[in-house]
């Protein structure tokens, strides 16, 4: 088998891993929490028991990759936390406010932003090893998606968290899915134009729109 | 144990004590007297350690073959013979915990089979069973194991059925008192049943309880046939204690078997035929497979048909399918866009294409396009029903194949190669490109989230294993465990090439399977080349068999176990956590009755106590590297180690 050192894109995921805490953060309206009482929180409640006690969960959401997404170093936005620990999707159990507040919600929050952020996988030698395969010449847009869209949606775009965008061709064209992104609505972030440029967001519409 | 004694009274010094007032009486009676046995005079002095005198045994001849018959002696006896059955059917291993009902089978092996049979002393029937299910997986061989009836069965069920639901051969040789006539103590009611596999049935291939050697050797063969046929299982040969202790009175057919495996289940040509013409017609296909083959060679197979049509494999890691570092090797969301599905030995194929979420509502999703085609090559089609409902949920096919998907294989990759014509070829390079982008990003992916919290304490899962492999990938290793409470990491991020390097989980999630499944193929591959064997164990594992690790010790067998120590039987933790929050109560508490603290539990210190060479718990990543380089050389010098390792929960 070929054996590659991964390469730019590996790179940027983890970059965008490592640094979406911040990012996110400030483009979203969370409230003030205590970070040392949302950790405690956080363990009390059983959190961790999917998560893990950082936050970093295991992988993604695709099947077989472990039981609970990561939360850290890079949380969805507020908003999109909220509904989720309130109503949430897949097999997470709710915490309404009888269980948690509002503040003990913010709070959890704010534990989980205030993660370090993540060590690039290519300076830890043990992981730099990992067999990738030669670096493709990926478009732009799947890159986009792989960093940002598919812990929600599913690496292959499935569905997951978020809805399935497989064949989302035949529902909408790329200036909608464009359109949503820059504008999104729900549960889902606003990553434009904090994390994303005009091109990223044109580039994963295309890419949105080739999923079959 | 639940076995019961016969009141105190150990029977063997009992019935010795009987021999010898005989034979003093008929001294004084003037009869013949009964000639002193010779002693072997070949057998060395008793040693320090039993494991030495054991080896020392099996290399020398017997020098001893009993004496003639006669009121206090038994010539010839039956197990014998059945012992020589077994052999002849390729047995190497017995794994046991002793119990009287099978006491002459376990003597023939002893003694009468000195270097050729190798007795496994094992202190639980399920640690027994566990092992031999592993060593089969390592080696393509069964391993027979010996039960106590009743008591000892009960013990071992878990481990069977795990096995069954695995699709794996093993023998179990279940003694028995069918004549109630002729048992003597009140243990050998309690240890007696009228129909033996009864309470196994649902989850083996076969049981027979023959009442003669001939039908012995007979039900042997049948039995050995029908095990060995995929869909593999277990079963179950009842042994008489009359026909294991007596003498060969009614001699069977004096040849032994010479046993001809059976061919193993093919398709119809014309399927094979229709399946290559829509594997090349589909635009997006993918392959699953789960219990698909069965050796390296078959792994090449599945490789090459992937690589005819330049399709990703999702293997579900029932068996190493199909390599981890093939770019070829895709991502489970990759079934969703697929018009196309082949599945191999799916075992769950519904779940390729639909998903029951964990919710309340447990409303059903289609999870696969709806134009989506499945076609499963399934040997599962081969067995009956059984009380148990490991064949998951049915979904209708549309075109199934009633076959073994390992023997599928060869006539597939031919057929899929004259089907292809040329403009589909030209196809190829630009579906590869797409393929080894996206393996290219999951694998990238990976890298990235393993290293969130790479120096975190509990310690991350993804480094306890990287560490691991850093210290394994230079030798030909083998991971004898599963890896799914350890978020796969091992798949994900480990080169898994060789069909030998993983075995895939105990087939009916029963926790307890570890400790001797990975003992038993460890056994197996020190034996097929010596790969350096280790296994990733959960605490809650451990917990249910401990004494495997006596076994280990026992018998030299090398393999580096690491417990992922968390503290919990964590699977049902998330679960009855799910259930607090759902009923609105007491989030804090969901923990109760699943963790495993107050006091914390040192497995390092249980492995020292049973003789395995353990390092103080590690609680730190720094000292993983230097702790498992430790423990490795002791495995590499042939004895098995522990590693304690406090970790995150997945």
């Amino acid at each position: 088998m070929l054996r590659f050192k991964t390469f730019a894109i590996a790179s940027f995921i983890a970059a965008a891993l490592a640094a979406g805490a911040n990012m996110l953060s400030a483009q979203t309206t969370a409230p003030a929490g205590d970070a040392k009482h949302g950790q405690q929180l956080y363990v009390a409640d059983g959190c961790y028991e999917c998560h893990n006690t950082l936050g970093q969960g295991t992988g993604s959401r695709a099947p077989g990759a472990g039981p609970g997404p990561n939360l850290a170093p890079a949380p969805i936005s507020y908003a999109a936390f909220v509904k989720q620990v309130r109503t949430p999707r897949l097999s997470m159990p709710p915490y309404d406010a009888k269980l948690l507040s509002d503040q003990d919600v913010a709070d959890i929050y704010a534990f989980l932003a205030a993660q370090p952020p993540s060590k690039d996988p290519h300076s830890i030698a043990l992981l730099n090893v990992v067999t990738t395969g030669s670096a493709p010449d990926t478009s732009r847009g799947a890159v986009v998606f792989a960093t940002n869209c598919a812990l929600c949606h599913g690496a292959s775009g499935q569905g997951g968290i978020g809805p399935s965008l497989i064949g989302e061709s035949s529902r909408k064209d790329a200036n909608a899915v464009a359109a949503i992104v820059k504008n999104p609505s729900g549960q889902m972030p606003k990553l434009y134009p904090g994390l994303l440029s005009d091109g990223d967001v044109t580039a994963v519409a295309a890419y949105v729109e080739s999923l079959h | 144990m639940a076995k019961k004694d016969s009141g105190g009274v150990d029977r063997r010094a009992f019935i010795t004590g009987i021999g010898a007032a005989g034979a003093a009486t008929a001294a004084v009676a003037g009869a013949t007297p009964t000639p002193v046995e010779a002693q072997p005079t070949a057998l060395p002095p008793v040693p320090q350690s039993y494991a030495t005198t054991i080896g020392q045994l099996e290399q020398a001849p017997p020098s001893y073959n009993g004496p003639g018959a006669d009121a206090l002696h038994i010539a010839n006896p039956g197990s014998d013979y059945m012992v020589d059955v077994m052999m002849g059917l390729g047995y190497k291993y017995v794994a046991a915990c002793p119990g009287t009902t099978f006491r002459g089978l376990q003597e023939s092996v002893i003694s009468y089979a000195i270097g050729k049979m190798e007795w496994l002393s094992c202190a639980h029937e399920d640690i027994s069973a566990s092992m031999a299910h592993g060593y089969a997986k390592a080696t393509g061989k069964p391993m027979a194991i010996m039960v106590h009836n009743t008591v000892g069965l009960q013990h071992a069920t878990m481990g069977i059925y795990n096995c069954w639901a695995d699709r794996v051969p093993m023998l179990v040789m279940l003694g028995n008192y069918a004549d109630g006539a002729l048992r003597s103590s009140a243990a050998d009611w309690d240890h007696s049943m009228v129909d033996n596999a009864a309470m196994c049935r649902g989850y083996i291939k076969y049981d027979e309880q023959p009442g003669s050697l001939q039908h012995y050797k007979e039900s042997m063969l049948r039995g050995h046939g029908i095990m060995m046929t995929a869909p593999m299982g277990p079963m179950i040969m009842v042994c008489e204690q009359t026909l294991q202790e007596d003498t060969q009175s009614r001699k069977p057919q004096p040849s032994l078997p010479a046993y001809v495996a059976a061919t193993q289940p093919a398709p119809d040509p014309n399927a094979i035929h229709q399946v290559a013409q829509m594997l090349v017609a589909a635009k997006n296909p993918v392959i699953i497979a789960d219990r698909a083959v069965r050796s390296q060679a078959d792994v090449k197979n599945l490789v090459a048909l992937a690589e005819a049509l330049q399709v990703p494999v999702i293997d579900k890691l029932g068996r190493m399918n199909f390599p981890t570092n093939h770019y070829l090797n895709g991502s489970a969301g990759m079934a969703s866009s697929a018009d196309l599905i082949l599945a191999l030995d799916p075992g769950d194929l519904w779940s390729y294409v639909d998903r029951l979420p964990e919710s309340i509502a447990r409303a059903s999703v289609r999870t696969a396009r709806p134009d989506c085609k499945v076609i499963s090559i399934d040997s599962e089609l081969l067995v009956g029903a059984g009380n148990y409902q490991d064949k998951q949920r049915f979904y209708q096919a549309d075109f199934p194949v009633a076959a073994d998907a390992a023997t599928t294989l060869p006539y597939l990759v031919e057929a899929v190669n004259s089907a292809m014509s040329a403009a589909r070829r030209n196809e190829n390079p630009q579906r590869e490109a797409a393929l080894r982008e996206a393996f290219y990003l999951k694998r990238s992916a990976d890298m990235a989230y393993a290293a969130i919290g790479w120096d975190s304490q509990p310690i991350s899962v993804a480094r306890m294993c990287m560490e691991l492999w850093n210290a394994i990938k230079g030798d030909e290793w083998a991971l004898v465990s599963p890896q799914g409470f350890e978020s796969n990491w091992p798949s994900r991020l480990w080169d898994f090439t060789d069909y030998g390097q993983f075995h895939g989980g105990s087939g009916a999630a029963g926790i307890g399977y570890i400790g001797g499944a990975a003992i038993g193929a460890a056994l197996g591959h020190r034996d097929n080349g010596g790969r350096l064997c280790v296994s990733l164990q959960g605490d809650g594992d451990f917990l249910m068999g401990p004494g495997a690790m006596w076994t280990a010790a026992h018998h030299r067998i090398p393999l580096l176990m690491v417990i992922h120590n968390n503290r919990a039987w964590y699977q049902e933790t998330m679960s009855v956590q799910i259930l607090a929050s759902r009923r609105d109560r007491h989030p804090e508490r969901g923990r109760v009755g699943t963790e495993i603290v107050d006091p914390n539990i040192n497995y390092a210190k249980i492995a020292e106590g049973f003789g395995v060479y353990a390092e103080p718990q590690i609680t730190q990543p720094s000292e993983l590297g230097p702790a498992i380089a430790r423990a490795i050389k002791v495995v590499k010098s042939g004895h098995p180690a522990l590693l304690d390792i406090v970790a995150q929960g997945r």
